[in-house]
């Protein structure tokens, strides 16, 4: 269970997100929706270590996320996207996202400059891990390709497949729809529920695209200026009279 | 391996045909690569090399050449590979050649402690310059630059270890197990084996989990480190990598031109690394040692003419930066691109 307990982000002044806390359980997409500026991204930045909280704190699965550096928090299994894919343009498709399977291998400077046998071993497995992946966002034929040559979509789509390869059980992803069109949108929330439900894979998911957020989670948060407005399954939002309010004007 | 041969025309991007040529550089990229192929030419310049260069006025700048390639090598892992630009790689080169002179000469141990005293000298020194790593991009490559200055001063001014400025003469020739490499053919082949072994040790640890993550680290450290990469501690292994084949270098440089001041190990000979690197390719291997051939050599080619070696290679490497960033390793497989791209497209054509 992803726990989040009153977190609050200042920058100077300005609470980026105040206050902070619901609950996610395992196995669940949820969504987190909200007008520009209501501390959607602050939030995920917060959990996955790229913020230092102000005050409160997250939890996954009773250990503490909040406040330790991203690279341990993706050792406790919590994977994540960006708002842009930033995948890294020289490697090709299957190499960016063995490197999102970066954790399941052991070896080190020692034993990779003696190519010892443990090396081979972690290859076959990263390479194993990443071809699984990328075939669960139908990627498999972009495998060769450098990411600089993927369209926006595509790379979005590998971004996602590289966050998952290290066999995350908690994935934050920032925007995943964007720059898709509506049919890979529609493929992308086939693919989402489908892992959800053989991987046991968490979700959230920060969207602004309210058709694709409501279609896919099982339940939604609602933040608007830092705060958590609302909070409910897709349809019970959807009428909310705050919610309503808080996009009007903005969208 | 498998990916690489799956159907091209399947690829949305890579129907045309430059994109197919970029895919084929890429598919061949040096992390599934095996480096036999270098490696074997290596071994036989090895050996043949004294045969051809026997009487050439090149011979002892080709030993020399070979030392300072074990430098490169370490250098294009670091900038290279990792993407952390180093103006500090020669000085690192000169605590390991100071290392061994003090050892041997001082201390009167035999050359091959002499390189553990310089690894020794060497790890001290870069574990202690270690924080500069916390310097990104043009910070880092000024934080070296002044480690390297910093260095210089050292080497002369502790001169009650180092000679000062006139540093050591009379450096014995290496020597193992009663066997000294006193000529430049033993010279050549210790310093070409030592080369090679470093081009492949390289390779083994460039093609691997540790070298992709590095690759990730040079072209976004924060998505690297969203997906579990240890940036700090791969940065300091890289750091320490690199820097013990430059004591290696140092060491084997010491008994190899038997004499050694602090301006040998400046930041003019660190630009001259760094050329090396760029002109030869950031992640080829065979190309910075072509690379660092011909810069030692160009002095030797420009002599009585109004260009100097230094003014060539300076105004080779912003050619070759402006006009072909890949440097040597990308004009290399573009080539051999082209020829497997074609080779390709007919095997998918007969399918």
């Amino acid at each position: 269970m992803l726990e989040i307990n009153d977190l609050s982000k200042h920058f100077g002044g300005l609470a980026a997100v105040d206050s902070v806390s619901f609950e996610v359980r395992p196995g669940l997409i949820v969504g987190l929706i909200g007008p520009n500026g209501a501390g959607k991204t602050t939030l995920v930045n917060l959990i996955t270590g790229f913020h230092r909280p102000s005050a409160g704190m997250a939890t996954w699965r009773g250990r503490r996320l909040s406040g330790r550096r991203p690279e341990r928090v993706a050792a406790a299994g919590v994977g994540r996207t960006f708002q842009q894919a930033r995948l890294f343009p020289e490697l090709s498709a299957l190499d960016n996202v063995m490197v999102g399977a970066h954790l399941l291998g052991r070896s080190g400077f020692g034993s990779a400059a003696l190519r010892l046998p443990r090396v081979r071993h972690d290859e076959r497995r990263l390479r194993a891990a990443a071809a699984r992946s990328l075939a669960d966002l139908h990627c498999t034929h972009l495998s060769s390709v450098p990411a600089r040559l993927l369209t926006t979509g595509q790379q979005r789509l590998v971004a996602i497949a590289r966050a998952l390869a290290g066999q995350s059980e908690l994935v934050l992803l920032d925007e995943p729809a964007a720059g898709l069109n509506d049919r890979e949108t529609e493929v992308l929330a086939a693919d989402l529920r489908s892992l959800a439900t053989r991987d046991e894979l968490t979700v959230l998911v920060i969207e602004h695209h309210l058709g694709f957020v409501l279609s896919l989670s099982d339940e939604v948060v609602v933040m608007s200026e830092g705060r958590i407005i609302a909070t409910g399954a897709p349809d019970q939002v959807r009428k909310d009279p705050t919610v309503i309010a808080a996009y009007i004007g903005v969208d | 391996m498998k990916y690489r041969s799956l159907p091209a025309a399947a690829n949305g991007p890579a129907k045309d045909g430059r994109a197919r040529l970029l895919l084929g550089h890429r598919s061949r990229s040096d992390l599934v690569r095996s480096p036999w192929w270098s490696l074997v030419l290596l071994v036989g310049f090895t050996f043949l090399g004294p045969e051809f260069l026997a009487g050439s006025r090149y011979f002892s700048t080709m030993v020399l050449a070979g030392v300072w390639g074990i430098a490169v090598v370490g250098l294009g892992m670091l900038s290279g590979y990792a993407g952390q630009i180093s103006l500090g790689q020669a000085a690192i080169v000169g605590v390991g050649s100071y290392g061994s002179a003090i050892a041997v000469v001082r201390w009167g141990l035999p050359p091959i402690a002499g390189v553990g005293v310089g690894l020794l000298f060497t790890l001290v020194v870069a574990l202690g310059s270690s924080p500069i790593l916390r310097l990104r991009g043009l910070y880092f490559a000024l934080g070296t630059l002044v480690l390297g200055l910093l260095i210089g001063d050292l080497l002369t001014n502790l001169s009650s270890w180092t000679g000062g400025s006139n540093g050591f003469v009379a450096i014995p020739a290496f020597s193992v197990a009663g066997y000294t490499f006193n000529d430049d053919s033993r010279a050549f082949v210790l310093v070409w084996a030592v080369l090679t072994v470093s081009v492949g040790v390289a390779a083994n640890v460039n093609r691997s989990r540790v070298g992709r993550a590095l690759m990730a680290i040079r072209e976004d450290e924060d998505a690297a480190r969203s997906l579990g990469v240890r940036v700090t501690r791969y940065k300091v292994g890289v750091w320490l990598f690199a820097a013990g084949l430059a004591s290696i270098a140092g060491s084997l440089y010491a008994h190899v031109l038997q004499y050694i001041s602090p301006g040998q190990f400046g930041l003019g000979q660190s630009v001259v690394l760094l050329a090396a690197v760029v002109l030869g390719g950031m992640s080829s291997r065979l190309g910075p040692v072509l690379a660092i051939s011909f810069l030692m050599i160009l002095p030797d080619l420009t002599q009585g003419t109004a260009i100097t070696g230094t003014l060539a290679s300076g105004v080779l490497l912003v050619v070759v930066m402006t006009v072909y960033p890949g440097g040597l390793g990308a004009i290399w497989e573009k080539l051999t691109g082209r020829l497997l791209g074609w080779q390709k497209a007919e095997e998918f054509d007969g399918a």
